[in-house]
């Protein structure tokens, strides 16, 4: 326990040091297995304060080190853990502008009247920033929903010498006098994300209250009135807390700002396979393996809308999938002329006598609508043939979120066996599916086994 | 007094309220043991917002007794 009759941090007879190295011990637990996570309590305590965490009656009468607040806070703080891991957090931060990035209405005070800077209550806005900027690192979308004058806000936004965000930070913008949850479903639609992954943030209560009314699945959180208590707020917030922050959470945003180009692109194509061809795509295909595991594991915890039987696989389950001689797990990163996706979808083949099932079969939504979701069907085919199997099982399990993909396996050939299941006679090789031409493998997988 | 003594010994023990005995004590509930004995005690404190001393603490081992210590602290309590 802290506090103790020798002052230096550093005296063996202080025990600290012991302390500090038995924890960091405890920390690296997790390297045990990868399906561990250390949920760090001690780090957590000492921000809380020990002394509202305990009570001295309870340790002396029943050796319990936590009173009720703490087993309280220590539960909260296990559950969240578990809330992230199974892929609880939220995906799309849309902030306001005027009040919230900033202090004061750009159309009324100006450029040079905002409270924005490296002072005062300016660098409480500045700090609001800062956070929101972490936040964009770690793989949250930012976009923008403010009632404004487009040319005004942007050009604070760009301009402003105290600003930390750029408009470059934000994957979609709402500058307009409209109803805010209407741009909420707009950029949502834009994103091809669903509502329930976003969170708003906005220091009017009223467009709050009317967000939160008008869409209940997105999360409102009820900003601190004074602008000083918002930076440590948003560092509080648990909604958005990840375990690890991979490469593809860090390019994350980028993705999206090429998915805008992308759409651009599409408008002014002639035809769509022309857009396709213009696209230069080239997918590879790759056994799962360590260096893919985390991320494969968070597409299956976070991919909802193209995914045709969510099984929420974590890196343990996958890890049992990859030691499984009946199991192929194959992960797709695809790469075109605007940007490297990275690994952008997940496949898992099982064999059972002559008949290979597919398991798993998910996209990021990123990639959609880009025909990759065919190539990797027929990539998949192609690989339960050489397996040995003559027939391939597809499933479709119904979701709230999945329906897009009803109809997958049947619009591919696939008879219907019965409700949401189908097969594909591989043997009838005239009628499988083939790679659609205007993409490309790169070095085409070989099998070690 | 009584009857909220009994709804808490009912909550903690997780026995319905009508077969806590007018007169409980640890000995009629399994889950009234030295840990159940602890968490009823921080129910009480937190019902009646007062503070029980380590030394009494082990004392007040039946709903009487409860209810004696509590009408002595001085707090306003409604029957």
């Amino acid at each position: 326990l802290p506090g103790s009759n020798v002052l230096d941090s550093r005296a063996a007879a202080r025990g600290q040091v012991a302390v500090t190295e038995f924890v960091n011990g405890v920390r690296h637990l997790d390297a045990i297995a990868s399906n561990v996570v250390t949920v760090d309590w001690d780090w957590h305590a000492q921000s809380i304060g020990w002394a509202t965490l305990r009570d001295e009656r309870l340790w002396y009468l029943g050796r319990m080190r936590l009173n009720l607040t703490g087993l309280a806070i220590l539960a909260q703080m296990i559950a969240g853990h578990v809330g992230v891991v199974r892929g609880g957090a939220r995906k799309v931060a849309v902030v306001d502008l005027d009040n919230t990035l900033w202090g004061g209405i750009v159309g009324e005070v100006g450029i040079e009247g905002l409270a924005l800077g490296n002072e005062g209550v300016g660098l409480a806005f500045q700090d609001f920033q800062r956070e929101l900027l972490k936040w964009h690192d770690s793989g949250i979308l930012l976009a923008l929903c403010s009632k404004n004058n487009p040319e005004d806000a942007l050009e604070v936004l760009d301009k402003h010498p105290g600003g930390i965000l750029r408009s470059e930070h934000f994957v979609a913008m709402r500058i307009n006098w409209q109803d805010k949850a209407e741009n909420l479903r707009a950029i949502a639609r834009e994103l091809n994300l669903s509502l329930d992954s976003f969170v708003f943030l906005d220091d009017n209560p009223v467009e709050r209250e009317w967000v939160a009314r008008a869409l209940p699945e997105v999360l409102v959180p009820e900003l601190p009135k004074d602008p000083v208590d918002r930076p440590s707020f948003l560092r509080g917030a648990s909604y958005i807390q990840r375990i690890d922050v991979t490469s593809t959470d860090r390019s994350r945003s980028r993705s999206y700002r090429a998915a805008n180009l992308r759409a651009q692109t599409r408008a002014n194509a002639a035809s769509f396979e022309g857009f396709l061809d213009s696209l230069e795509q080239e997918l590879e295909i790759a056994r799962l393996n360590s260096g893919s595991l985390a991320r494969a594991a968070q597409m299956c915890q976070r991919t909802n809308q193209f995914n045709l039987t969510t099984r929420r696989y974590t890196v343990g389950d996958l890890e049992h999938l990859m030691a499984d001689r009946n199991a192929s797990v194959f992960t797709v990163a695809v790469r075109d002329r605007f940007e490297d996706s990275g690994i952008a979808g997940l496949a898992i083949l099982r064999y059972r006598g002559d008949r290979a099932e597919i398991d798993t079969f998910l996209l990021s939504c990123r990639v959609l609508g880009r025909k990759i979701e065919e190539a990797f069907l027929a990539f998949l085919v192609e690989s339960a043939r050489q397996g040995g199997a003559s027939f391939l099982i597809g499933h479709y399990v119904p979701t709230a979120k999945n329906k897009q993909v009803e109809s997958f396996f049947p619009n591919h050939g696939f008879r219907t066996v019965e409700e949401g299941a189908f097969c594909l006679n591989l043997r009838a090789q005239d009628r499988l599916p083939v790679v659609p031409p205007q993409i490309r493998f790169k070095s085409p997988l070989r099998d070690e086994e | 007094m009584r009857q909220r003594l009994k709804q808490l010994m009912a909550l903690t023990f997780g026995v319905p309220a009508r077969e806590v005995p007018d007169d409980a004590a640890a000995a009629d509930f399994p889950r009234w043991n030295s840990l159940g004995h602890l968490e009823l005690m921080m129910a009480v404190e937190m019902e009646f917002r007062i503070q029980i001393p380590s030394d009494q603490m082990q004392e007040l081992s039946s709903i009487g007794a409860i209810e004696d210590f509590v009408r002595a602290q001085d707090v306003a309590v409604e029957a």
